[in-house]
């Protein structure tokens, strides 16, 4: 507890090297030069600006589809894979197991090529449809992972009370699983869903003529430099981010508290 | 239990885990309305023969009726007995009433039909007023009660109870033994408790089984386990004993004369028959053994090691001629210190021989 200055100084560097950048992102959004430097006048122009342009606003949409498919197929296989594994034995279940955690560590880059190759020998045209799979492919060992951690040997217990007293195997997993796991199915999802909307790499492998998501056309904008649209953009999707992590963050606080009574 | 009507038949049950053998050829009948005790070490298989009944682990071999039916293949969803755990597995994201009226709920009974019996079975455990708690919100006696409503609500013939009461407190687990002992005057339930506690099953049971290592050592009333073991093993695990080494000297009609070491020779009765110079095991308890600092007649010499007060007896080891020190059990008021010369004398009427 001693030297207590010093450590508030390097918590609030911290929070100047993790911010910074972001704050200096939102105030050029309102910049009315179109130079990231000099800072003139406070201007909604460049908000206009995208909101008139049709490109970006399909290639959003796009974006929203591909994350919100993606997120619930998603779900709701890694959401039974993890019940599987937790509850079924079979051979090769530990080596499945370790398997999972490949696409999560493998290189972006790496699944980027892998997929795309696939498509290729299954000639299968790229498009929407390609990287929504993509997505799916790399979002399932995320939800799994987070899903399984909210599974225990308690959960068990669970289970064999309500077979016990007299619950089907639907009734045991609606009644009694679910409740239980819904936590972790929830980060999952929200997991998945930040995942895919602000990816470029496996996107960009996968991505088919016209098939455009915002992040790989905010990267195709800065090819030719920073310009103001993409700071106005970018704040938008910082503010959604934020409005919907701290709905979920205001729900689970509730939630706990009201539990913790 | 006047018609003594089998309601629970295990037939030469086994049960094995990846190839080994946890129950060996068990057969056990147990009685309407009988109170049976399954008692032993952690690990000696009683609580898997508990869940061969329940059905949530099936057997390799042999047969489990209830009420006369072969059950043995029967889902454990379909079998009319329900288990209280030993965590006792209340569900934690519903309320107290919704965790007792689950089973009924899973039987599709009407809505009115279920919350008339919720609040019938929750008045029967005392718990009014805690129907919209949740599980954590409870304490652990009242998590019990919720337990054993959420199962006695289903009308089981028989009622399981895995180490149901080993989480509570002394006192607490008294009260419950005893408000447990009251449900099942009340309801007639067969329970059938699972427990690694001695005091428990005597205090509670109508008949004991003991198991060790997959299989029923002694089958008996409360009583007859503590006073007349069968095995070495029954002796030492259920209270205190004096296990003594002894050779059979003499044997005459119903009575043989054992020495216990040179020069020291007890007459004991006996219905079994002993061979002369037999190795037996001679089982004493600490209680029924007399200690004095006067001479007894018959008395062995010995030196007190250690004095232990427990309240109601203060128990004594005494370092005697023979291999291991005895526990001597008295109520009498004499203070005997350590080191004191003393002489203790067997209750021979009380002595329990046993074949190795």
């Amino acid at each position: 507890m001693k030297n207590r200055p010093i450590n508030n100084l390097f918590i609030f560097l911290v929070f100047i090297f993790l911010y910074l950048p972001i704050i200096v992102l939102v105030v050029y959004s309102f910049n009315s030069s179109s130079m990231n430097i000099l800072f003139e006048n406070f201007t909604f122009k460049w908000y206009e600006e995208i909101f008139n342009n049709k490109e970006l606003i399909e290639s959003f949409l796009n974006t929203l589809m591909v994350a919100g498919i993606s997120t619930v197929v998603s779900t709701i296989l890694g959401t039974m894979a993890a019940y599987g594994l937790y509850k079924y034995n079979f051979p090769f279940k530990n080596l499945l197991n370790s398997l999972i955690y490949i696409p999560i560590v493998i290189p972006e880059i790496v699944l980027g090529i892998s997929l795309l190759s696939i498509y290729t020998l299954m000639r299968l045209e790229l498009g929407l449809h390609t990287i929504i799979i993509s997505h799916i492919a790399f979002s399932i060992p995320f939800v799994i992972v987070s899903v399984r951690s909210a599974l225990t040997r308690e959960t068990i217990t669970y289970e064999e009370a309500a077979k016990d007293l007299g619950a089907s195997n639907f009734k045991i997993f609606k009644d009694i699983i679910i409740p239980i796991i819904l936590p972790g199915i929830v980060s999952g999802a929200t997991l998945a869903f930040t995942l895919s909307l602000d990816d470029v790499v496996i996107s960009y492998f996968t991505a088919g003529p016209g098939s455009n998501t915002l992040p790989l056309y905010i990267y195709s904008m800065i090819k030719t430099g920073i310009t103001p649209d993409v700071n106005a953009l970018t704040t938008i999707m910082l503010l959604i981010v934020f409005i919907i992590l701290t709905t979920i963050a205001i729900i689970q606080t509730r939630k706990i508290r009201k539990e913790a009574i | 239990m006047d018609d003594k009507k089998v309601l629970v038949r295990l037939e030469n049950i086994s049960k094995n885990f990846n190839n080994v053998k946890v129950i060996k050829d068990v057969s056990l009948d147990i009685y309407k309305g009988e109170f049976l005790t399954l008692l032993g070490p952690s690990g000696c298989g009683k609580t898997t023969i508990l869940r061969m009944i329940s059905g949530l682990d099936d057997v390799t071999k042999g047969k489990v009726f209830i009420d006369g039916v072969d059950v043995t293949e029967v889902d454990a969803t379909k079998r009319e007995v329900n288990t209280i755990f030993q965590n006792l597995a209340l569900f934690p994201k519903m309320t107290v009433k919704e965790n007792v009226g689950f089973g009924l709920k899973m039987k599709k009974l009407d809505k009115n039909i279920i919350d008339k019996r919720v609040k019938e079975v929750i008045k029967l455990v005392k718990m009014e007023g805690y129907e919209d708690r949740f599980p954590s919100e409870l304490s652990g006696g009242q998590q019990q009660r919720i337990a054993i409503a959420r199962s006695i609500i289903m009308n089981p013939k028989v009622l399981l109870l895995d180490e149901s009461l080993c989480s509570l407190d002394l006192k607490l687990k008294k009260s419950m033994q005893i408000e447990l002992k009251r449900l099942q005057k009340k309801l007639g339930i067969t329970f059938i408790y699972v427990t690694h506690a001695q005091d428990e099953a005597l205090s509670m049971s109508d008949r004991i089984a003991v198991i060790n290592n997959g299989k029923i050592e002694q089958l008996d009333t409360p009583e007859n386990i503590y006073k007349n073991p069968k095995t070495v093993f029954v002796a030492d695990f259920i209270g205190e004993a004096n296990i003594l080494d002894g050779k059979v000297v003499n044997v005459n009609d119903g009575v043989i004369k054992v020495s216990l070491f040179e020069g020291y020779v007890i007459e004991i009765e006996t219905d079994e028959k002993y061979e002369k110079n037999e190795q037996i095991k001679l089982i004493i308890r600490p209680e029924n053994i007399k200690i004095s600092k006067k001479e007894l007649i018959n008395g062995i010499e010995g030196v007190v090691t250690e004095t232990t007060y427990n309240g109601d007896s203060t128990k004594i080891l005494v370092d005697v001629p023979l291999k291991e020190d005895i526990k001597v059990s008295t109520t009498d008021d004499d203070k005997y210190n350590s080191s004191t010369k003393v002489y203790i004398k067997f209750d021979s009427k009380l002595i329990v021989p046993l074949r190795k």
